[in-house]
């Protein structure tokens, strides 16, 4: 996939979480929006709805995909669950967007409107 | 779970058939484990986590929807084909402004209504309380084992057990309820509803000062006079001022060192009930506990209420097993005190909101079935509008149109209706959170995290918009392709007979709803009425009441503070406009303490079954002045003081519950309290000298309680109501009081004043609330049902106007005509009617809990409902009968 990152940019906020936790272990459905929510200090609470859409999306867009196999530590779970990991380019657009947003934050800190050190 | 999980998969039907292939089975999947999830944390969660995930679900849908279209149609010449096809809806549903009002005004109120009460309930039941990991604090207190009562506060030397024995509490606190005077140089003086609160109240809590410090463990000792302020009397007695810290102030004549402020936050505890302080309103202080105080560390007196947060991994129902052996213990130390007791915990919050939470079901219940009314009656309006279409898309079928540009169309109509319904679903909300806010009653538990959260604001016009998507498109979208109907087939009187089945059950399930709502109303407004008309066996006209609180010890013994009172009521009554001042520890509409006695010469009772009353002292004259009948004997005079013999007056309930059958007058009874609270020489026998009615004193729903009641002048209390009775208005006479009381004591503070007559009607507030909320509802629901019979009725008998122009041609009398077109309107609300009725039945138990002197199938209600409906139902079918029955057949053949 030589598409370019950018043309996504930028990504909404809960799209940029899924990938987030999604970079950090393979998982299914419920599992991400627990570590999303964790991950997020409580602050993003996707709801099930919002999640298979996003999850639609992400998949059209070549993001994430489908396991074909379940990660082996969960051997012996439901076998109908479906588990979800981030693609290549799902990564190159996930570091985008932290670049696009620390170069941000950067320029909010230059002219004094966040706090960091002095 | 099985509810929520069917009510998603319905959802979900809704959505793309895409969506649903693709991740119907994985979402499900989901919301099983998010409920699972929950479900651990407790009802109130697993409650939240459900309306969370159905509420955003269809706006989820809706959206998935949209993507599908703009995948379906190519995205340039979609945005002009949705253009065409949004102005061509706006022309269709401008051609009929009455039909278009009425459906924006049904989707917009009904959605805008139910989120209002959603706000309240939101606010009251689900929302977090301002305190850290909340939903870990419990309240344990004392039952009866035998369960019955509610439970009780426990005592001092209970909660110290528990605090030192329980493992499933990882920290328990204390707090009882207690009042001091504030007097300093300079400040008004102050009456303080203050907490007593062991050393570790705020580490429990998990609350941190922002100012100063809490207390520490040895300050528990009663050595230290050391004071915690709430925020707002830091900022309303001393202006917010950090340096107060470190200061000393006078509260009941000895000096107080303030060592910390909290924060703005609701904290438990005020008297001996749960309710939650709002620490950002109200001015309260707290002291720590003294353990060297055998009534508040000992076995006897239940005055503890006792918080504790859960260990890691521990749950309620486990500290509440734990707690009943530590309880257990407890009994076989000290049986006096502890047979036939046991532990009771519960969640804090819902030993805060669980007495509210039947009737603001009660109401959400209400309000869902507007909506649901609303909504079959704006399905049903689309429904006959597109019955009107059929041929209009018939049309547009043969000339190539594909079914999705049908539903496009029809999208858009709806897309617009929805849009109105959103615009006027925010405004009722807003509107309607601002007025019910101010209609709230005073009391309602958590009353100030009612308020408009912006998720709510942001989600309500969403939701209208997807019930006016959802119910727009269902009628098109549940006609099959392959639908016959071509241009011209069948004749108008034979087209949509289905459509006219269907709208005629959607017509009779409006007036079903309409009647379940009426019926709920009836009874609640019943229910009401006769709350007012209960007999509180006293008369509350024309009282002023003032509360006092005489400093323990200011003025000497017994007979020292016996003078002062009497001297208060002497000095008020001197004041023009005063009839009768009366001193008592309640008035006569309340009853909040008790006592244990025996009667002398009966055998000694089994520990844990000594007998106790309401213990009631007042003045002499109170009889007279409020109207209370003597049964039998006599009532107190101002020579039943310290120097007469001890005396007591009995009410009818107390003879029928403890001498039945027995000649009270005479008889003696054993109570210590008096010498308890005074000491020395105070007498331990009474003798009954009459015996009184009874007053409802416990509530207006409760029966009148047992009572003994003592003269003020043999046993005055230093915590004390004072009661006027007024020639004219109470509230004119306040000022004069408190200069009396100025006059006689500058240190003392007026602490309140109410009137008898408010304070009862404050106790029917939330009934009068609930009722008119409901009767609310059930006029909408009304209004919407008839107009719905209405537009089916006249919509079918202008469908019928060929029918009905040949009978009359062949010599039908127009009164026939017009009685066959009203009967078959009857008919159909005759049959909603039934099904109402029915569920109305079934649903009466339900208010059992929140209704008073009313059975939920009481015939007057049941029978005003059936006038009501059916004279709407009369009315809404004889407008168009009457119009068909009344036009010239020639011209009602002609009109096609």
């Amino acid at each position: 996939m030589d598409r370019d990152p950018d043309s996504l940019l930028p990504l909404k906020p809960d799209v940029l979480l899924i990938l987030t936790v999604l970079a950090e272990a393979e998982r299914h459905g419920y599992a991400i929006l627990q570590a999303a929510e964790e991950r997020s200090g409580g602050a993003i609470r996707l709801r099930p709805g919002a999640l298979y859409r996003r999850l639609g999306w992400m998949l059209d867009q070549g993001l994430i995909r489908e396991l074909d196999e379940r990660p082996a530590e969960v051997e012996g779970e439901d076998r109908r669950r479906r588990y979800y990991g981030v693609t290549a380019f799902g990564t190159r657009v996930a570091r985008a967007e932290a670049e696009r947003m620390a170069r941000a934050v950067e320029a909010a800190r230059a002219v004094g409107l966040t706090g960091g050190t002095p | 779970m099985r509810l929520l999980l069917a009510l998603v998969r319905g959802l979900l039907r809704l959505g793309p058939a895409r969506f649903r292939d693709r991740f119907g089975a994985s979402l499900l999947e989901t919301v099983e484990d998010g409920w699972r999830a929950a479900r651990r944390r407790g009802r109130l969660a697993a409650w939240g986590f459900a309306g969370r995930t159905v509420a955003d679900l269809p706006p989820q849908l809706a959206g998935a929807w949209m993507e599908r279209f703009r995948r379906t149609t190519g995205g340039g010449t979609m945005a002009g084909r949705w253009d065409m096809d949004l102005r061509h809806a706006a022309r269709a549903l401008a051609r009929r402004p009455g039909t278009t009002a009425v459906a924006v005004a049904i989707l917009g109120i009904g959605v805008g209504a139910a989120a209002t009460v959603y706000a309240v309930v939101d606010g009251v039941l689900l929302s977090p309380m301002d305190m850290p990991g909340d939903d870990r604090l419990v309240l344990a207190q004392d039952r009866q084992a035998s369960g019955g009562d509610a439970p009780f506060a426990t005592t001092g030397g209970v909660y110290l057990t528990w605090r030192r024995e329980s493992r499933t509490l990882e920290g328990v606190a204390a707090m009882m309820g207690w009042t001091m005077n504030l007097t300093e140089p300079g400040l008004e003086p102050f009456r303080l509803r203050s907490g007593l609160v062991s050393a570790n109240f705020f580490d429990v809590l998990g609350v941190e000062p922002i100012v100063g410090r809490t207390f520490r463990p040895e300050e528990e000792r009663g050595l230290h006079r050391v004071m915690v302020l709430s925020h707002a009397l830091w900022t309303g007695r001393y202006g917010a001022d950090p340096d107060v810290v470190g200061s000393v102030v006078d509260a009941d004549g000895e000096a107080w060192e303030i060592i910390g402020v909290m924060p703005p936050l609701a904290l438990p505890g005020r008297g001996n009930s749960a309710a939650l302080v709002d620490g950002s309103r109200v001015r309260t202080a707290w002291v720590p506990m003294n353990l060297e105080e055998s009534w508040q560390s000992g076995f006897r007196s239940h005055l503890v209420l006792a918080l504790g947060r859960l260990a890691p991994g521990a749950t309620v129902e486990q500290a509440r097993d734990e707690l009943a052996v530590l309880t257990d213990a407890v009994r076989r130390e000290h049986p006096e005190n502890y047979t036939g007791l046991t532990a009771h915990v519960t969640s804090l919050r819902e030993a805060i909101v669980g007495d509210v939470r039947g009737d603001l079901l009660v109401l959400l219940g209400g309000v869902l079935l507007v909506v649901l009314a609303g909504c079959i009656n704006l399905g049903n309006l689309l429904l006959v509008r597109s019955m009107d279409r059929s041929r209009e898309r018939a049309v547009r079928r043969a000339l190539g149109a594909g079914r999705g540009s049908l539903v496009r169309l029809a999208a858009a109509e709806s897309l617009l209706l929805g849009l109105g319904g959103a615009v006027v679903a925010a405004g009722v909300l807003v509107l309607g959170v601002q007025a019910l806010g101010a209609a709230l009653p005073a009391d309602l538990p958590r009353r100030a995290a009612v308020s408009l959260r912006p998720g709510v604001l942001v989600l309500t016009p969403l939701v209208a918009l997807a019930l006016g998507l959802a119910v727009g498109l269902l009628p098109t979208l549940g006609r099959s392709v392959g639908d016959p109907v071509g241009p011209g087939s069948g004749t108008r009187t034979t087209r949509g007979r289905r459509e006219q089945r269907t709208s005629r059950v959607l017509v009779a399930g409006q007036v079903a709803l309409a009647c379940t709502l009426l019926v709920g109303s009836g009874l609640l407004l019943r229910s009401v009425r006769s709350l007012a008309s209960v007999d509180l066996g006293v008369s509350t006209d024309r009282t002023l009441v003032v509360d006092v609180l005489l400093p323990q010890g200011r003025y000497g013994d017994r007979r020292g503070t016996a003078d002062f009172l009497r001297r208060l009521e002497e000095g008020v009554e001197g004041l023009p406009g005063a009839l009768e001042a009366l001193v008592a520890y309640d008035p006569p509409t309340e009853g909040t303490w008790t006592e244990q006695f025996t009667i002398v010469g009966d055998p000694e009772p089994e520990p844990g079954d000594t007998p106790g009353s309401f213990y009631r002292p007042v003045s002499p004259g109170w009889f007279e002045t409020m109207d209370i009948p003597v049964v039998a004997g006599r009532t107190f005079t101002e020579d039943d003081d310290l120097d007469g013999p001890p005396v007591v007056v009995v009410n009818q309930a107390w003879v029928r519950e403890h001498m039945p059958g027995r000649e009270p007058l005479g008889a003696r009874i054993h109570m210590e309290t008096v010498r308890n609270n005074w000491g020395g020489d105070a007498p331990v026998e009474w003798e009954i000298v009459g015996v009184v009615g009874d007053v409802r004193f416990r509530g207006l729903r409760a029966e009148p309680g047992d009572a003994v009641y003592f003269s003020g002048r043999q046993s005055p209390t230093t915590f004390t109501r004072f009661l006027v009775r007024t020639e004219g208005d109470p509230e004119a006479l306040l000022p004069g009081v408190q200069a009396v009381l100025g006059e006689l004591d500058p240190r003392l503070p007026l602490a309140g004043a109410t009137t008898l007559e408010r304070e009862v009607r404050a106790a029917t507030a939330q009934d009068r609330f609930n009722a008119l909320l409901i009767l609310a509802f059930a006029a909408a629901a009304l209004l919407v049902a008839s107009a719905g019979l209405y537009g089916v009725l006249a919509y079918a008998v202008a469908r019928r106007r060929t029918e009905v122009g040949v009978r009359m041609a062949m010599g039908a009398a127009p009164l026939r005509v017009w009685r066959m077109l009203v009967l078959e309107g009857l008919a159909l609300a005759g049959v909603g009617l039934a099904v109402g009725l029915a569920l109305a039945l079934l649903t009466g138990g339900l208010l059992g809990s929140v209704l008073y002197g009313v059975s939920p199938r009481d015939p007057v209600v049941l029978g005003t409902v059936v006038l009501v409906l059916g004279g709407s139902a009369l009315l809404a079918a004889a407008v168009p009968a009457t119009r068909a029955a009344s036009a010239h057949p020639a011209e009602a053949l002609q009109s096609d």
